[in-house]
């Protein structure tokens, strides 16, 4: 009884009209068809949404809307992208992927324009024989938002295979691409103005760069954070310790800088820099750090009690959340890294690879 | 393929290489059929009038093509259309040859498909039938499943990176020795489990054999069957006897569309013998397919000595391809409608053109296939056992590997044959081995009463293939394609 | 190519330079493929350190793009509901089944 009476409050609470200014929020996904939004100043569950004909195993990539109303979600075994509308529960936007003969799946790049007007996202798409499938080369979906339910490709751009993450440019002219390398992409056409090696940068005394980064986290500073591994070469140019490095995309100026900051430390699945001191970044898996960017070392590592994939920072720059894999988002304090709360997700059910994210509204 | 430095350059005579280049017009579309790979381009204005200045002069050098193009065409164009067509070896410089592909040696015999003659013996008589040890059903030479099993085994050995296996049931007529096909369908599925592969079942009959009980057996056991039926009653009955010269067809259509009203696992397909006064191609397909009910409908001209009464002079064959040539045209206009005809030798030729298929050997047979008669022996394929060609080792000795090696190199051995020019070559590569030995004595013959008939066929299905891939590009994927073995 | 236009296989895989037959392979699976990752067992090391903690966590996060494709069914295209009930990996891996070839 008592817990349901809170669970009605809190939903009347979320429902009541806030603070004249916009307040942050996490949005998380959840098995099977599950959209949290979490309010971190209360550190509750706000709203829990079910994504309509989701199937299974469950959400993927979510993207919010620049204005924080919808929420843009990979669902129904990657092959279709809900919009969902964050108030009301209703689908706003709906593409399908896959026809009877060509299986798409949307594979973690996606994301909306800073107008809010075009959603782009990375396909994968394979043909479907008889006894045989046919790889086919991947490419850019680039929708209309506003093409709503049934929505087709406003235009198709062609892709690079292995990309892992797109990310508009603040100023909506240039698509980013992390896969193997960053490619600076012409969101209207897909032609590659320009690439910044990754993979195949090579610096004197370094083996290649290793980065696995499918966990979006620039919403609140507008720089793309990827943690990456390289080997130190000893002098006969064989490995001899794992440096542990920062990808960073500055998408406002472009710039695109590496750099490592630790040496067979542990493994690193996400970063995120903070929106209010830029040269102060997080990463999380199954510990949380405190990287100065300056000096570019650690300054703070605590254990954390099981592994987070991603994780976030509040508008203030002052708490840091470390989400998906199983079924709770975890509240840090930037400052000293305690903990301060532990927000289930209702119903207990995991996020897995549903990817955390902030938004304002 | 090496290329000149600059097309263009003082140096750069070139000729066209016309044993490379077959040249297809069709629908106002100029088309190149690159012989070497079976590539199928589409020339642009600008290429076709280069090819065409090669085609009508010997040697054309950079002046020439100067003076041909200057104010009609830019000259980054002209060298990036010579380039192209250098590339592809259709431009050589005069004196110089295609580099020859040497033959492979074969040195291993990744068969996948093993076919057994349970029997030689037939409870019919039909009169075109080639098989040199027919006898009656009584009388037939059976094999025993100890031959059956050593077989199996060495089918399993020799496909040992194969995941799938095919073993063929024929004769004679398979289904007179049926309580061995069931033995060995049970021992060669828990042969194939234990060695983690699966084995696929067929078997080609001429269906007057076929009762409830046997459809079921072969359905459950996954079938893939063939029937053999020459079409409406009047053209069946005149080949299609019995041992004492009566008539088979209401027996063999009743039996048919039992077969086909109850047959779940595998589409069945009818195959068609074609001799003289049996050559309605469209006739014949119509009532086996729309009548009957048959999935789909193979033809295959008669294979006969000269002379043979049944046989199919150059008047008649000339009629038979017009026929396939006819029911092509229906095939395509079904195709542009996303419909399937159920045409299995136009199938053919649009997967090979489709593929862009280039074969160094005519089939797979003595590579991908052996055939075993009733003493062990091992054959080419299913029409040479019981013939008077030597076999190649037997299943209890083993692959005689020298001889079916050299026999394979010879076979690609094409120098002075009329094949070395033919611009059918990798796609025919000499023609039936067994259709050479019956005609010529010799399987590696080159099939000459066929190859003008072949030549057009395949420019046939060149034109074809292209007008369905503007009309219905995804037919190939839709019904083309599935028919293709699983590997 | 420019002045001539591939029709088939062949031609297509002339003009694009492709000899070989392989492609690289996306960054994560989508549905069954090799991988060549050691598994839950050990990380990359040899070692558990670097492994998810505790092992439920990642249960999800790699099984639902089929990551180690021995150890669990493909739940993108093949065995859509094989974690149906069981939304919570830590809380409801008993419910979890073997499935078996369909005939």
């Amino acid at each position: 009884m008592t817990a349901r009476l809170a669970a009605v409050l809190a939903v009347a609470l979320a429902a009541l009209p806030g603070p004249a200014g916009a307040k942050d929020y996490l949005l998380a996904g959840a098995k099977p068809d599950k959209l949290v939004l979490i309010d971190t100043q209360a550190r509750q569950v706000a709203r829990v949404l079910t994504i309509p004909d989701a199937g299974r195993p469950g959400p993927l990539s979510i993207t919010p809307s620049p204005d924080g109303k919808v929420a843009y979600v990979v669902v129904n075994r990657w092959e279709s992208i809900a919009g969902v509308d964050l108030d009301t529960g209703k689908q706003v936007f709906r593409a399908d992927l896959s026809t009877p003969t060509e299986r798409v799946k949307a594979m973690f790049g996606m994301d909306v324009s800073p107008d809010g007007k075009e959603l782009a996202v990375y396909l994968v798409p394979a043909r479907l024989g008889a006894n045989e499938y046919t790889v086919l080369d991947p490419r850019i979906a680039v929708y209309r938002t506003a093409d709503g339910v049934g929505a087709e490709p406003a235009r198709t751009l062609p892709a690079a295979r292995r990309i892992m993450q797109l990310a508009w440019s603040k100023d909506g002219t240039k698509l980013y691409a992390l896969g193997w390398d960053v490619q600076v992409l012409d969101p209207a056409t897909g032609a590659v103005r320009q690439t910044f090696p990754v993979r195949h940068r090579t610096r004197d005394g370094l083996g290649e760069p290793d980065v696995l980064n499918v966990w979006p986290t620039w919403e609140q500073s507008g720089i793309l954070a990827a943690p990456y591994a390289v080997a130190k070469l000893d002098a006969e140019g064989k490995p001899a310790a794992a440096l542990t490095g920062l990808l960073t995309i500055d998408l406002a100026s472009g710039d695109v800088a590496m750099s490592e900051f630790e040496e067979n430390g542990p493994v690193v699945f996400a970063g995120v820099v903070s929106p209010v001191r830029r040269d102060e970044a997080f990463l999380v898996y199954t510990t949380l750090a405190k990287l100065d960017r300056r000096a570019n070392e650690i300054v703070k590592r605590i254990d954390l009690d099981h592994t987070y994939y991603n994780v976030n920072v509040a508008s203030d720059g002052r708490e840091v959340y470390v989400g998906q894999t199983m079924s709770d988002i975890g509240v840090y304090s930037a400052d000293g890294l305690k903990r301060l709360a532990r927000i289930p997700i209702p119903g207990g059910a995991d996020q897995a690879l549903a990817t955390m994210r902030m938004l304002r509204r | 393929m090496e290329r000149p430095a600059d097309p263009l350059s003082v140096e750069g005579r070139l000729s066209l290489a016309r044993d490379v280049v077959h040249a297809v017009r069709t629908d106002g579309r100029r088309l190149l059929f690159h012989v070497p790979t079976s590539a199928l381009f589409e020339l642009d204005a600008l290429a076709a009038e280069v090819l065409d200045l090669f085609a009508a002069r010997d040697v054309l050098g950079p002046l020439d093509l100067a003076r041909h193009f200057e104010r009609r065409a830019a000259p980054d164009a002209v060298a990036e259309a010579l380039g192209e067509l250098v590339g592809l070896g259709a431009l050589r410089p005069p004196g110089t040859s295609a580099p020859s592909r040497p033959p492979v040696p074969v040195e291993r015999f990744p068969l996948a498909t093993l076919v057994l003659n349970v029997n030689t013996g037939c409870n019919l008589s039909c009169t075109y039938c080639y098989k040199e040890d027919l006898a009656t059903p009584a009388a037939g030479k059976r094999m025993t499943l100890a031959t059956a099993a050593d077989a199996f085994e060495l089918l399993l050995r020799e496909a040992a990176e194969r995941h799938r296996v095919n073993l063929a049931f024929f004769g004679g007529e398979p289904l007179t020795n049926l309580p061995l096909i069931r033995e060995v369908v049970a021992y060669a599925e828990r042969r194939a489990h234990e060695v983690g592969k699966t084995v696929d079942f067929t078997l080609t009959t001429n269906g007057t054999l076929l009762t409830d009980e046997v459809i079921a057996w072969l359905d459950a056991h996954r079938f893939g069957l063939t029937v053999s039926m020459d079409g409406p009653r009047e053209l069946h009955d005149r080949n299609r006897r019995t041992v004492g010269g009566g008539p088979t067809y209401d027996v063999v259509v009743a039996r048919a569309r039992r077969l086909l009203a109850r047959y779940r696992s595998r589409p069945v397909g009818a195959r068609v013998t074609l001799t003289a006064g049996v050559t309605d191609v469209v006739g014949i397909h119509r009532h086996l397919r729309d009548e009957i009910g048959f999935f789909e409908v193979g033809f295959s001209p008669v294979t006969a000595g000269d002379g043979a009464a049944h046989g199919l002079d150059a008047a008649a064959l000339a009629e038979v391809f017009a026929g396939m040539q006819r029911l092509g045209e229906d095939y395509v206009a079904a195709a542009l409608r996303d419909e399937n005809l159920g045409f299995s030798n136009m199938h053919q030729l649009m997967t090979d053109v489709a593929h862009g298929m280039a074969k160094a050997l005519p089939c797979g047979a003595g590579v991908g296939m052996l055939a075993v008669d009733g003493d062990g022996g091992l054959n080419l394929c299913h029409r040479f056992t019981g013939s008077s060609l030597p076999t190649f080792g037997t299943v209890a000795g083993g692959i005689d590997r020298e001889r079916l090696a050299a026999f394979a190199l010879a076979a690609q051995e094409r120098a002075g044959r009329p094949c070395e020019t033919c611009r059918i070559r990798h796609l025919c590569a000499g023609g039936c081995y067994h259709e050479s030995y019956a005609r010529y004595g010799d399987p590696l013959a080159p099939v000459a009463h066929y190859c003008d008939l072949l030549r057009a066929w395949v420019d046939f299905g060149i034109a074809a293939y292209v007008r369905i891939l503007e009309g219905n590009p995804g037919f190939f994927a839709r019904h083309v394609e599935p028919r293709r073995a699983p590997a | 190519m420019k002045h001539l236009k591939p029709l088939n296989d062949k031609a297509r895989a002339i003009d694009a330079g492709r000899t070989a037959e392989v492609q690289p392979m996306q960054t994560v699976p989508a549905g069954c493929s090799s991988v060549f990752d050691p598994g839950w067992e050990v990380d990359f090391l040899g070692g558990v350190a670097s492994l998810c903690q505790p092992m439920e966590a990642d249960l999800y996060g790699c099984s639902d793009p089929c990551w180690w494709p021995a150890q669990v069914p493909d739940t993108l295209n093949t065995y859509p509901d094989w974690n149906k009930g069981a939304d919570s990996a830590q809380r409801d891996w008993r419910v979890l089944g073997s499935v078996f070839p369909k005939k």
